[in-house]
């Protein structure tokens, strides 16, 4: 294999193909020169998958974004894993509920470990120093909850598992603009999908729990309050995000938010005799959330 | 071009723009991440001139149009079906003797698929197709299970409808939209299985954990049973 011959090849095609493989100028330099000697001891091992990785696969971005949905998802498999050991549920069916969804978040864990390897990436491990669901950071400050697993607290750990679930679904759609046109956003989409019906069943067992009209399945406001009386440690979860990147502040409001792509969703509800609820336009639309507001979130539970 | 009154909130990228030059759309995309800047192209302001709207019929079929208004088109023809089906519940037995939780929660799935039907009709404007006529003769709205049963099969085909669509949608504003709404659907899935099985909330997920993702050809090969029209998707999203 003439790597240099490809090289030259590749260049005319594209000017910038030695950024493109590594940016780092002087490495690349060895093969911009056009004398017939070149090393053999300088010729990239990894030759083809540098290229591969250059212009086939997936991109630097969509690696980030994998990475990031698996360090989310890391942590709630772990939660999951926890609820279900501790065995507080208190009926039979909602054992049942806390076991399909430890063993949907495993399922996505090993797909976006299995999908990253793939496209040259490297996995996102597990927090080294694990996770604790009090908020107390591995006991480096207050806790903000009580402990979820422990015996008398199955409304925290349902409270908990609200928030998380719904924090993964504003985190994914956040994320979605970067895996634009790509089989990595179907995949998202499809994770996507599944963390809000985890969502709406998490927000059912918690009107079963209390025999309650709230939470509904849906998301109702912009506070912990007004999503089943969830503490306000939760309001993170459901207020105004970020800018990020290209990505303007106004693209994360608050679930309060009505305007959607500049058309106002209040009323619209009123047609054919019927009179929309008061909250069905904002519970129409989830909101996104970018990147940094969510991992400040998941921050809570992280042990440093 | 009409002019449709969505806004987008960003401007578009330099990628966006150079999707309407002569540079292959998918190798381009695999190089260039997020925020490429090629040489020194400059952003001429461009806008979706490519995206059509839809063509008057010629064979009978209600044209979805082309580009991302081809898939805003197919969104809003699931979402006028799901209207459809609710604003009927709404007026059959089932619903008026129903208990009060199963009340809410079909009252609140009428309110968000009308919203989301109306949005869509103002967001196209000019580019929005028509209202379809629907067929729900196979629907008994004074039973239980057959109001049901569709439910959850018209919730799960929207869900998967959206996450084989996604990917088709070259505006990010639009990506969005299509977002905040699938997981709308996701969670009225979950709650209509959990009426008819508790638990089955996310009984569609594969090994992987994953929700399905239909193609469109697949999604209306399944609605076309319930609609009057046959629609014409062949340029969605291309």
């Amino acid at each position: 294999m003439n790597i240099l011959h490809i090289l030259q090849q590749i260049g005319q095609a594209d000017p910038e193909v030695f950024d493109r493989l590594d940016s780092r100028r002087a490495a690349m330099r060895q093969f911009s020169s056009l004398g017939k000697k070149v090393a053999v001891a300088a010729v990239p091992l990894a030759f083809g998958t540098m290229i591969q990785k250059a212009y086939g696969g997936v991109n630097e971005s969509a690696l980030l974004v994998l990475n990031y949905a698996l360090s989310l998802e890391h942590l709630e498999a772990d939660f999951y894993t926890r609820a279900v050991n501790a065995n507080n549920a208190p009926t039979p069916a909602a054992l049942a509920a806390l076991t399909k969804i430890r063993d949907d978040e495993r399922a996505h864990v090993t797909f976006l470990q299995n999908a990253i390897r793939s496209a040259g990436g490297t996995p996102a491990a597990a927090n080294a120093n694990g996770y604790d669901f009090t908020g107390a950071l591995g006991g480096n400050r207050t806790a903000l909850f009580p402990n979820p697993f422990a015996a008398g607290n199955y409304g925290t750990l349902l409270a908990i598992a609200q928030a998380l679930e719904d924090t993964g679904v504003r985190a994914y759609k956040g994320r979605a603009p970067e895996l634009k046109q790509t089989d990595y956003l179907a995949a998202a989409l499809q994770i996507h999908s599944v963390e809000a019906r985890h969502a709406a069943h998490i927000r059912s067992m918690r009107r079963a729990l209390i025999g309650a009209t709230e939470p509904k399945s849906w998301v109702q406001g912009a506070t912990g309050a007004t999503n089943g009386s969830l503490p306000a440690e939760t309001d993170a979860v459901y207020g105004m995000g970020a800018a990020f990147e290209a990505l303007p502040a106004s693209t994360f409001p608050a679930e309060t938010n009505t305007v959607q792509g500049g058309v106002e969703t209040r009323g619209l509800g009123n047609v054919n005799g019927q009179t929309e609820g008061a909250n069905a336009a904002a519970e129409s639309f989830d909101e996104a959330l970018d990147k940094n507001t969510v991992l400040a979130i998941a921050g809570n539970f992280i042990v440093p | 071009m009409a002019h449709t009154p969505l806004l987008p909130d960003t401007e578009p990228t330099i990628a966006d723009c150079l999707l309407k030059a002569s540079v292959d759309r998918r190798s381009f995309l695999r190089y260039t991440g997020s925020a490429a800047v090629v040489g020194g192209l400059l952003l001429a302001g461009c806008k979706d001139d490519d995206d059509d709207a839809p063509a008057p019929a010629t064979d009978g079929r209600v044209n979805l149009g082309s580009g991302d208004i081809g898939v805003l088109n197919y969104a809003y023809a699931l979402e006028q079906l799901e209207a459809a089906f609710y604003e009927e519940v709404l007026k059959g037995s089932y619903y008026s003797s129903a208990s009060s939780a199963e009340k809410s929660i079909f009252k609140d799935l009428r309110d968000h698929e009308v919203i989301h039907r109306e949005f869509f009709k103002r967001a196209l404007g000019s580019n929005a197709i028509g209202s379809l006529g629907v067929n729900f003769s196979s629907i008994n709205f004074n039973d239980r299970t057959s109001v049901i049963d569709t439910a959850i099969a018209f919730e799960d085909l929207g869900v998967s409808a959206y996450n084989g669509a996604g990917k088709l949608i070259r505006d990010t504003t639009y990506l969005l939209l299509a977002g905040k709404i699938v997981s709308v659907e996701a969670r009225h899935a979950a709650a209509v299985r959990d009426l008819k099985s508790n638990g089955s909330f996310a009984a569609t997920t594969d090994m992987n954990g994953l929700d399905p993702a239909r193609t469109v050809a697949q999604v209306l090969d399944i609605a076309k049973t319930y609609l009057t029209s046959t629609l014409n998707a062949d340029n969605v999203g291309k």
